[in-house]
């Protein structure tokens, strides 16, 4: 343990804490800083606002086909040609843009609440819940998502709820079991235990002590989900298990076009570079976040 | 044994500990590390515990402070017994009048939390309804009080602390309250022989500000202890071996493991 000198940078006078709008200001400015995390904030930002303007405004009615010109090229009047019905593919990816954007932001917030719910039932102080919780989550995590989407499909038939539900519920267990040492290492450290020590709740020390540090753990672990939330939409869309007929994303146009990839292999390049794309984002978005929202490797949040 | 308090002192017991045993692991591999020991802690005074490693100085504290639950004997505050179920009246009375500073202060510090948000937690768990100017000046008088520079210091991480300066951190944190016990559990082991000084100063610091307040010092460094303690117990193997004022213990020990412990010390 290095003593003196003092180690490191001198803090500025004015760095009283980075909280709220600066920190924010600080996370985005290091994430652009950094050429992966720039690339993941572009795509990612195109995209919502692709969602939002296909509320609007698409370049063709979706509902607009045209007998005559199916799996046409990409031309002036259909940018990236057409689908098998003869509607303009480049305003259904535009329209799917914002159902996998739901389906997405709905599967992380549904994993992380349950996730973070069996961390906090892995990392209690009750042994039996603590023991049991891990011998359940070990039992329940060798279930396929694929196999919790069918079996949910019997009741509710083919919806975004299916994915959302099937998909949550799979990767949830995953963030438990990947954060659970992180989370049992700070909970049984010392300054949890001094936190207890003067009084602390058990929901406020895993809120302030715990999920604090879990977090780079989280970050990942969630922008993973999002990634395979992507991929497992248009798996299970495939399967017809997933968003339903009629209701545009980027599955239902992989899975109407696939089968013809022999012979119009373009219909199935776009929407197939459209999911690697986002998918690479979401991957490096969470890697950038992580190094930018964490004080222990972004010097900056700690007022250097 | 000799060291028995005087009547005054007795009359002046802050923390009791009666017969406190403790036994760890399943029944069939007991090992039982307390066997019946009789500690009392009067205010105003340090008392050091000494003993090599596995003596059960930690245990004891621990139980002291109703971290542990003992497996026999009775642990007293202000005469009356902490036991029974956490959240028992008189332990919430200790817990709310007793700190702790930890052997390694990385350890002991959320790493992810500034000095200012670790020092003003055990404030802001006591009194929820503390407002920010109150809770960032008593921050800090603590921070001031273990000689650190406030301004400097308090919105620092612990990473950006050295061993010495995360100590006194840890110390702030403890007194910030301003307890009537304060448990340093080999606080200085962690810390290299230059920073001790530092400690060392911060404890006398806060005694002097707060004369009444009892300190448990558990320590096996015997040079330290005999700047800080003014009395001191002598563990080994988990029984009470020795106990007396820090002179009698130092200069004039009975038992020769008393005697190989001072010896070990002075090599």
């Amino acid at each position: 343990m290095p003593d003196s000198p003092t180690p490191t940078p001198r803090v500025r006078a004015d760095a009283r804490g980075v909280h709220g709008r600066r920190r924010m200001r600080i996370v985005l400015s290091t994430m652009w800083s950094h050429g992966t995390g720039r690339f993941a904030l572009i795509v990612l930002g195109l995209w919502m606002l692709i969602s939002v303007v296909s509320l609007f405004w698409t370049p063709q009615s979706l509902w607009k086909t045209d007998g005559y010109h199916v799996w046409a090229a990409p031309s002036r009047a259909h940018w990236l040609g057409t689908d098998g019905t003869g509607a303009d593919l480049f305003s259904w990816l535009m329209a799917g843009s914002r159902t996998n954007l739901l389906i997405v932001l709905l599967t992380v917030a549904f994993a992380a609440a349950f996730g973070l719910l069996l961390v906090a039932m892995m990392v209690s102080r009750h042994s039996a819940l603590a023991h049991g919780s891990v011998v359940a989550i070990d039992a329940l995590i060798s279930i396929p998502t694929v196999l919790i989407a069918l079996m949910l499909a019997v009741p509710m038939g083919a919806s975004v709820a299916v994915i959302v539900l099937a998909c949550g519920f799979g990767y949830g267990l995953n963030l438990a079991r990947v954060a659970r040492p992180q989370a049992l290492l700070a909970a049984h450290s010392m300054y949890v235990e001094s936190a207890l020590a003067n009084g602390a709740s058990a929901p406020r020390v895993f809120f302030t002590h715990i999920v604090p540090n879990i977090m780079p753990v989280l970050i990942v672990q969630c922008s993973l989900s999002a990634g395979t939330a992507v991929l497992a939409e248009a798996g299970l869309t495939y399967l017809g298990v997933g968003v339903p007929s009629g209701v545009p994303s980027w599955g239902h146009s992989l899975s109407t076009s696939v089968r013809f990839i022999n012979i119009y292999p373009l219909t199935v390049l776009w929407p197939g570079l459209l999911v690697t794309i986002v998918v690479v984002a979401l991957n490096l978005f969470g890697d950038a976040l992580r190094d930018a929202s964490d004080p222990l490797i972004n010097p900056r949040l700690r007022g250097a | 044994m000799t060291g028995a308090l005087t009547q005054a002192e007795q009359t002046d017991v802050l923390l009791q500990g009666e017969r406190v045993c403790k036994v760890f692991g399943p029944a069939r591999a007991r090992h039982q590390v307390l066997f019946d020991v009789d500690i009392s802690v009067p205010a105003g005074q340090c008392v050091a515990i000494i003993g090599a490693s596995g003596s059960g100085k930690s245990t004891l504290t621990r139980i002291l402070l109703g971290l542990e639950t003992p497996d026999g004997g009775d642990v007293r505050y202000r005469g009356a017994s902490i036991e029974g179920r956490a959240g028992a009246p008189q332990l919430r009375v200790l817990r709310d009048e007793s700190g702790i500073v930890y052997q390694n202060p990385f350890e002991s510090l959320n790493p992810r939390w500034t000095a200012f948000r670790s020092v003003a937690e055990p404030l802001r768990l006591r009194d929820r309804r503390i407002d920010d100017e109150t809770c960032e000046r008593r921050v800090r008088e603590a921070l001031t009080l273990v000689s650190l520079d406030p301004d400097e210091i308090m919105w620092r991480y612990p990473m950006d602390l050295s061993g010495g300066q995360a100590q006194r951190v840890a110390i702030a944190r403890a007194i910030v309250t301003g307890p009537s016990v304060l448990l340093a559990d080999e606080a200085m082991s962690a810390i290299d022989v230059a920073a001790r000084v530092q400690i060392l100063d911060a404890f006398a610091a806060i005694r002097a500000r707060n004369p009444r307040m009892a300190m448990l010092f558990v320590s096996h460094d015997l040079g330290v202890v005999q700047h800080i303690a003014d009395r001191v117990l002598v563990l080994h193997e988990g029984r009470v071996v020795e106990r007396g004022t820090v002179r009698q213990i130092l200069e004039t020990p009975q038992e020769d493991y008393t005697k190989a412990l001072i010896e070990a010390a002075t090599l």
